[in-house]
């Protein structure tokens, strides 16, 4: 039945001097593949693959972190003679922000990219030997996708981080006896935090929206996921606001009360996320 | 039922060879139309451009100042690149002018960036790439590597990625890093770094570099005009020297 049926339309195909042009045609371009029609612009690097050439590529989508972060002027006027910078050398510090994202693929595979970006060198010296691992990588801020990308987002489960270049002392207030038998209460150095990534809160906010506990991003200005991409899209990611330490308990050095919850909260400053999809 | 009915299984024959043509003939139609660069809407955009370009580019130049590095993986396991880039930086003095010597001349010291692309055994994930600026430093030197060494790794093979084990790491061999002086590439070019099984090396994983020059891209397309589109959003921020 089968022969039967193929020499059948071989003789209808034989009839049909037009139809057979069409499927030579279409037969010559698929069996050909894709290459057989590429205007071969990949062109091979002479001497490292001896003739070959790469089929072109779909189209690309990047993904850009622009950190248009600064750094408090307090902050910058104690680390200025701990770091021996010129005054314009301080303003350019930029903080150290780090942050995993997700590019998902249309085969639903997916691709987690860590961007990286800001001053390597913005840090205390004195603590440089046990920051510096992380701090010293390379700046990282975009990453170029291949066609089709289905979405772009933080990877889940993952910090918004910065780098805290100073080391932050923990007080407690604490009541103690004076010599005359009054009570005193005063601040006494609890903790210290040495120079590290610390992770951005968000916001808390009870269920009409109002707030609870200010962090460092509010709820508004998260990272918001971009879906559906069109292949040659750009989406930038920037995240704008100012780093800042507390100076609370002692003016001279960053200090805070450890049992202030509000104050701990917004160590690292205050951020917000603009997403550009074009 | 129809088996001792020869007039109506002919019938039936033809009309099913009938279909056949019809569906052989469009399916040749639409390749054709894609072949000749006709406004073949029907296909994917992603698709046609892999097939003939013109719908978005696939390399930064002419249009857009950035160095593309990508890396393809064709090793059917996890493989982390290790690119690693130099480009020559204006060195700036105490009042963060750029210094320039007796000659005029502006004063410039080498900088080496390393950055690592992991990419996936498989699927749309085994490849990625990342831009590299070419202003206000040029992209001097492109290579695999964290030193541009012959021994240095250049790729890591089978890793857990970020955190995780490495993987076995594969050296550059003769896979020289390319150099812009010597016109192995230019901005606007995209550079490809392609891991392929191979039998005939240590570790069973060969290394090639492809390059796309910019200069040969076309200068319209249909679709977003994406590196150009990048520039000049950046462009539009307020300037951010990150220091060294």
């Amino acid at each position: 039945m089968i022969g039967s049926g193929l020499a059948s339309t071989l003789r209808v195909l034989a009839r049909q001097g037009a139809g057979l042009t069409l499927v030579f045609s279409g037969l010559t371009v698929l069996l050909g593949g894709c290459d057989a029609l590429n205007p071969a612009f990949v062109s091979v690097f002479t001497g490292t693959s001896g003739g070959e050439s790469l089929p072109n590529a779909p189209g690309h989508v990047v993904v850009a972190f622009s950190n248009q972060t600064e750094v408090d002027e307090s902050l910058l006027d104690y680390l200025q003679p701990l770091m021996g910078l010129s005054n314009s050398a301080m303003q350019a510090l930029v903080p150290r922000i780090r942050m995993r994202v997700r590019i998902t693929y249309i085969d639903q595979s997916f691709e987690v990219v860590e961007f990286q970006s800001g001053s390597r060198i913005l840090v205390d010296p004195e603590f440089a030997a046990v920051s510096a691992p992380d701090l010293l990588e390379t700046n990282f801020d975009n990453f170029v996708a291949t066609c089709d990308v289905a979405s772009v987002q933080q990877e889940p489960g993952t910090n918004i981080e910065v780098f805290i270049p100073v080391q932050m002392t923990g007080y407690e207030l604490v009541e103690s006896t004076g010599t005359g038998g009054e009570v005193v209460t005063e601040f006494e150095p609890r903790s210290t935090i040495d120079p590290q990534f610390r992770a951005l809160g968000v916001d808390e906010v009870d269920e009409d929206g109002d707030l609870i506990l200010e962090r460092n991003i509010g709820v508004r200005y998260t990272l918001s996921p971009v879906f559906n991409v069109i292949c040659g899209s750009v989406i930038v990611i920037t995240l704008h606001g100012t780093l800042a330490v507390p100076f609370d308990i002692t003016p001279d050095a960053p200090s805070f009360d450890q049992d202030d919850e509000a104050a701990v909260a917004q160590i690292g400053g205050r951020y917000r996320f603009i997403v550009i999809l074009q | 039922m129809n088996a001792g009915n020869p007039d109506r299984r002919t019938v039936r024959t033809r009309a099913g060879a009938t279909t056949v043509l019809i569906g052989c003939g469009a399916l040749g139609l639409l390749a054709l139309a894609a072949a000749c660069g006709s406004t073949a809407t029907v296909f994917n955009s992603a698709f046609l451009n892999e097939l003939y370009g013109g719908q978005v580019p696939v390399t930064p130049g002419p249009g857009a100042a950035f160095v593309l590095v990508r890396a393809l993986n064709e090793t059917d396991q996890a493989v982390e690149f290790i690119v690693t880039i130099e480009r020559e930086v204006l060195v700036p003095d105490e009042n963060g002018d750029f210094q320039q010597d007796d000659q005029g001349n502006w004063v410039t010291l080498p900088l080496r960036e390393t950055l690592s692309l992991d990419t996936s055994a498989t699927s749309q994930a085994s490849q990625g790439g990342v831009l590299f600026p070419c202003s206000p430093s040029p992209v001097t030197v492109v290579g695999l590597g964290e030193d541009l060494q012959p021994t240095d790794a250049a790729v890591f093979v089978g890793g857990a990625g970020a955190g995780g084990a490495a993987g076995f790491g594969v050296p550059a061999g003769s896979l020289n890093p390319l150099q812009w002086s010597a016109g192995n590439f230019d901005c606007g070019d995209t550079i490809i770094y392609r891991a392929f099984l191979s039998s005939g090396v240590v570790g069973g994983i060969g290394l090639q570099v492809y390059l796309l020059p910019g200069s040969e891209q076309p200068d319209i397309f249909n679709g977003p005009d994406t590196f150009v589109n990048l520039a000049n959003y950046l462009d539009t921020l307020v300037p951010v020297d990150e220091g060294p």
